[in-house]
């Protein structure tokens, strides 16, 4: 009778915690231990983000974790073979608490569970994880319909009492008149999930992490690659072209020839679509890029039949409480490790997705303090991706992007140049420290004063340039004096669908871009240079990202505020 | 978690114990063409809820069968059922319209022929995916378009059948933009798995190679120095000039030290030496991971922090900063210069010997410009170190900041037994003597990172100070390995005895000779001193005006002074106190 009157939360929700991650192939059996980004704290470390080891978990055998703080950090096995990062997922709750009607977020554990009067066996897991690149390529022009013959999936179902590691072996959906690429007697591994068992009691670390928290763990594929029994040695084109190859070298073959597949992954069937395919024949409605497959640079195109082993995965909890059925849902992607893990990208999925779902950051007086470590946390971003950039490479290719769709233009108070004097001293007023650190430099869409021992002269700049701005007074103080010029080489982002004209001119509008208009799709000097985005296009900041910048540079001119 | 990295939203909440960083979406690089780890543009083919859409690119070799018109925007399935946004016992009148719209007769239009987006209408404008001269716009171009559709408001769209007589059937329906995140932070389950990758390469491996984005170069580095397997300087460089400072191609095939040579300046270039397609299947593990721009092997192992000996107390650290480390940056700086200008230029080459000559100068002018612009620099963040520093209340009473703009190569000044300062012509004994001033590890090195244990007191001193003082001294390493490095390259002339095939036959002018230079010299210093006070007493727009106006006067002094040194006279800098 107790029970009855105790106070109790109600449970609201439930949701993973992260929603989303990011697993990472590797062919070792040993998952990546832990680290976090934090500033260097070494006198010669420049103020730069560093990785410092961080609480990792081993899986004991009984699908336990035990915890430990590692002092370095392994990345590859001594046989070469990669650490996958292997990711977590917490399940959570959101309850309404009994006293005051508020609502918390709590970790679900088996003590809460008991709270609620339920138990693990009260809780399923389901995952699927598909890759549905090659049945995407055979989408069929005249129906539209992709073969998802060439599909393969993986899925399993976990009790809640399940502690078992899962394989994820995937093998091809189909319906009785397709031919599956993947076969169930010879399935591909997409790698493998464990429902973690919690544990409780005294525990190494228990002051810094709580082991009885439901997790599940998610680890990927090995990082290898499939085909039909022909994938076995093909010769690869040295010149670099793209869609041209049907056109201009179709028949050809040249270049070194490698071994396609590994002998033993040579099992799936050749008698699909996949093993047909060529790009710009117009018979499928090719992904773009186009000529992103295997067999794209060799022959006439036709496609190897090959497919890799990453994926992207739904993990659903499905929870029964009273009569109510909760879930949860999380998103994990398997793709390439992070080769240089303690450089960050300044426009990251994350910032990609909330420019589509966020509003735009208005910058007041009450948030600067919060905008300004957002603008600082940017440029320190900048700094990382921009410092093992080929910016030589870059700009010449941007440059003969431009000259592929129109003449060349020089320079004007209104827009920088698009041809041989982009950022050269000829591009003013836009360009800036370029031309005292390399005089040299001429009009021309190459490096001209490329040299033994300065193979990379732009690429030597940006350190230099930008290693300046990761320091917050130095960067404030900049930005302060030079808040016009920073705002006038900030390329504009796309605008939205109502900003645009419904028929566009040729000029430009200065707050944002529309894809119709010829001169806001050149590469030009402007920040970020020469970068292609996802649409083959100049790359920008996103909306947001931009107009936070914008009104921190308004506030920062209006009121010269100290830091 | 480090406090300094938090997650900022739902979707980036991924700080879990146990996860490493690079597990989290702002550890992925976005908006790419079409990305490593998902392609986000995946989202807009669901942009309207109940619709599959997928874009479409004219192909560039039709076979005779193609189909013609092919490019645009394609509805691909009619999908409502189970559709998130469309919940049947909504109330909402939008949704309830649609449901019926695409239940009925409507989904079954579209259902049967070649459907494509036709015109997108919202917030009063309406935007055809048909240029002009009525040919539809590529697939790039109105993949942007779905890209610009706002959440909010309303949005109609229409639909016509390219594979219908004219006058072609049109369809038009309204709804809402699809949310793409739930508020719980995950990617809307109308996606189902395996969507959100299909337009990845496929291997991903072949993208890995290629890919022409650029801006991945914080996950899939362009360029790279070369692992300190050897010896190495503290820090962590390697002992090896040259090894400390070439960029090698990070994709290159030859990863023993015959393939450690400077990355091609441009793609096609480089192609040759790159890992091929297929290769790359089976090899892509060999490729190294990048920890602060270098290579690494297998295992990183976090650096021990630094202790250097902190100043009794900030009035110490002031006067080491005014009196010895400001001045000495600027008397570096006049010597680099004065070095640079003694170096040949290519007109003075000679033309039938030494065919090495020219590209070594170039090279070995291009670290010295950038070490000088670095110690002019260095020269402003010791002054900027100093106001803030009487900004944050730490000067001595009754004395405040002054910039310091004085060199030290005369008198009691300077950091003597270490460096004594002179005006040459960048012969040997001046590379030997920059390579001690700019040693790791030397006296400079340790005066600054004295400053840096000083401030790293965070009880005492506000954190921005610190991080300005580690700056200025992690950017020493870089001169000691650029001073090596040239001397490794002039070595190759060593053995020609002076007078040095690369340097001019300079003498130190005399002021009269030299007043052109002297005096933009001079008036430099007045525009930096100008610069200085105008922005410790934050008027900044009369600092940026006084900052511009000393880069001209650089441009003068550098052109007066090469044309000095051209007829073999060098400038007299350390006249002007």
């Amino acid at each position: 009778m107790a029970e009855l009157h105790r106070p109790m939360h109600t449970l609201l929700d439930i949701f993973f915690n992260p929603p989303m991650a990011v697993a990472r192939l590797g062919a070792s059996p040993t998952p990546l231990e832990s680290f976090e980004w934090t500033s260097s704290r070494a006198a010669h470390g420049g103020v730069q983000t560093v990785i410092a080891p961080a609480l990792s978990f081993t899986v004991r055998d009984d699908g336990s974790l035990e915890p430990h703080l590692p002092k370095s950090i392994r990345f590859k096995d001594d046989d070469g073979s990669v650490r996958p990062v292997a990711p977590f997922f917490e399940l959570w709750g959101r309850f309404q608490s009994p006293h005051d009607g508020s609502v918390e977020e709590l970790p679900l554990t088996p003590s809460r569970l008991h709270e609620l009067g339920i138990t693990m066996k009260h809780i399923a897991i389901e995952v699927t994880a598909s890759n549905f690149k090659a049945a995407r390529r055979v989408t069929d022009s005249v129906s539209g319909v992709s073969d998802m013959g060439c599909s393969f999936t993986a899925r399993v179902d976990i009790g809640g009492d399940d502690h078992a590691k899962h394989a994820l072996n995937a093998f091809s959906r189909h319906n009785s008149g397709q031919q599956p690429l993947v076969s169930p007697d010879r399935p591909i591994p997409l790698g493998a999930v464990q429902w973690i068992r919690p544990r409780s009691g005294s525990t190494s670390h228990a002051e810094q992490v709580d082991l009885s928290v439901l997790r599940l763990r998610f680890t990927p594929a090995i990082g290898t690659v499939y085909g039909p029994p022909r994938a076995v040695v093909g010769s690869d084109r040295q010149a670099i072209t793209g869609p041209i190859d049907v056109l201009q070298l179709a028949g050809t073959l040249e270049g070194r020839m490698h071994t396609i597949v590994p002998p033993a992954n040579r099992i799936l069937s050749d008698a699909t679509p996949w093993s047909t395919y060529r790009m710009v024949t117009g018979l499928y409605d090719d992904p773009q890029p186009q000529d992103g497959y295997d067999g794209s640079d060799d022959g006439d195109s036709t496609s190897w039949g090959v497919v890799d082993d990453s994926c992207d995965a739904l993990i659903t909890a499905t929870l029964a409480w009273r009569d109510q059925r909760y879930r949860a849902h999380a998103r994990v992607f398997a793709g390439p490790p992070a080769f240089a893990p303690d450089r960050r990208p300044f426009y990251g999925v994350n910032d990609d997705l909330d420019d589509r779902d966020l509003p735009l950051v208005k910058v007041t007086r009450e948030n600067f303090d919060e905008i300004k470590d957002e603008v600082v946390e940017l440029f320190r971003r900048v700094f990382e991706s921009a410092a093992s950039l080929n910016l030589d490479q870059a700009r010449t290719e941007g440059l003969q992007d431009n000259a592929a769709k129109t003449a060349a233009t020089g320079a004007s108070e209104a827009l920088p140049a698009t041809g041989p004097t982009s950022m050269t001293r000829d591009d003013k007023p836009w360009v800036d420290r370029v031309p005292d650190l390399m005089p040299g430099q001429q009009a021309s869409v190459f490096s001209t004063t490329s040299s033994r021992g300065d193979s990379l002269p732009f690429t030597e700049v940006v350190p230099f340039v930008h290693s300046q701005l990761m320091d917050e007074t130095i960067l404030i103080d900049f930005l302060r004096r030079r808040h016009m010029h920073v705002r006038r080489l900030l390329r504009p982002p796309f605008g939205l669908i109502g900003e645009w004209a419904d028929e566009p001119g040729p000029d430009p509008n200065p707050a944002f871009r529309d894809p119709r208009v010829l001169r806001d799709v050149l590469h030009d000097m402007r920040m970020p240079p020469y970068m292609r985005d996802a649409y083959y296009v100049p790359l920008s900041l996103t909306r947001r990202q931009y107009q936070m910048m914008i009104g921190f540079l308004d506030l920062l001119a209006e009121e010269g505020r100290t830091p | 978690m480090s406090a300094e990295f938090k997650p900022r939203n739902r979707t980036a909440r991924a700080a879990v114990v146990g996860n490493p960083a690079s597990a989290r979406l702002d550890a992925s690089v976005a908006n790419c063409f079409p990305g490593l780890e998902l392609d986000v543009r995946n989202l807009e083919g669901r942009f309207f809820p109940g619709l599959l859409f997928r874009v479409v690119t004219a192909p560039a070799a039709p076979v005779a069968q193609a189909l013609p018109n092919q490019a645009g925007i394609r509805l691909a399935a009619v999908e409502w059922q189970n559709e998130t946004m469309l919940p049947e016992r909504s109330e909402l009148p939008w949704v309830q319209t649609l449901l019926a719209q695409l239940s009925g007769d409507i989904g079954n239009t579209l259902s049967d022929g070649r459907w494509y987006l036709q015109w997108i209408e919202q917030s009063g404008k309406r935007i055809s995916t048909e240029q002009p001269n009525g040919k539809p716009y590529d697939g790039e171009t109105v993949w942007r378009f779905l890209r610009s559709i706002a959440l909010e408001p309303l949005l109609t769209i229409s639909l016509v059948r390219r594979d219908a007589s004219e006058p072609r059937p049109t369809v038009q329906l309204s709804g809402y933009r699809r949310r793409y995140t739930t508020p719980a932070g995950v990617i809307a389950v109308d996606y189902e798995p395996g969507e959100l990758t299909q337009s990845l390469c496929n291997p991903w491996q072949h993208d890995f190679r290629d890919c022409a984005c650029y801006y991945w170069a914080s996950n899939h580095p362009d360029v790279v120095m070369g692992e300190a397997s050897g010896a190495t300087i503290p820090g962590g460089d390697p002992k090896d000039p040259t090894t400390a400072l070439t960029y090698l191609d990070w994709l290159r095939r030859d990863r023993s030290p015959a393939g450690a040579v400077a990355a091609p300046v441009t793609r096609s270039a480089a192609r040759e030496d790159q890992i091929d397609h297929f290769e790359i299947n089976q090899r892509w593990q060999e490729l190294e991971f990048v920890i602060g721009g270098r290579e690494i092997g297998a295992v990183y192992t976090p650096p021990s922090p630094d202790h250097a000996q902190p100043y009794a107390d900030a009035a110490e650290m002031i006067h080491a900063l005014e009196y010895e480390l400001a001045p000495m940056e600027l008397t570096l700086a006049l010597e680099y210069l004065y070095s640079m200008f003694s170096l040949k230029s290519m007109r003075e080459l000679p033309k039938d010997r030494w065919s090495t000559l020219a590209d070594d100068l170039a090279a070995v002018r291009q670290s010295l410009i950038i070490v000088a612009a670095s110690e002019m620099t260095h020269l402003r963040w010791v002054n900027q170190l100093l106001w803030e520093l009487d900004r944050a209340g730490f000067y001595p009473h009754g004395k405040h900041y002054a910039p310091v703009l004085r060199h030290s190569a005369h008198g009691p000044i300077g950091l003597k037994g270490l460096h004594t300062p002179g005006l040459r012509v960048l012969d040997y004994e001046a590379l030997d003597a920059y390579v001690r001033v700019e040693r790791p590890g030397g006296k400079l090195d340790t005066a600054y990172a004295r400053c840096v244990a000083t401030l790293e007191q965070r009880d005492r001193y506000p954190s921005h100070l610190y991080e300005l003082a580690v700056k200025i001294d992690s950017d020493g390493m870089l001169h000691y390995e650029r001073f090596r490095e040239m001397r490794r390259i002039l070595n190759t002339y060593r053995g020609a005895g002076a007078p040095w095939p690369y340097l001019r036959d300079i003498r130190l002018g005399t002021p009269d000779e030299t007043k052109v230079a002297l005096d933009a010299y001079r008036s430099l210093l007045a525009a930096l001193h100008d610069a200085y006070v105008n922005e410790a007493a934050q008027r900044f727009d009369a600092a940026q005006v006084a900052i511009a106006s000393a880069r001209k006067t650089m441009d003068v002094l550098n052109r007066e002074a090469e044309a000095l040194a051209g007829r073999g006279i060098g400038v007299p800098f350390f006249d002007v106190k």
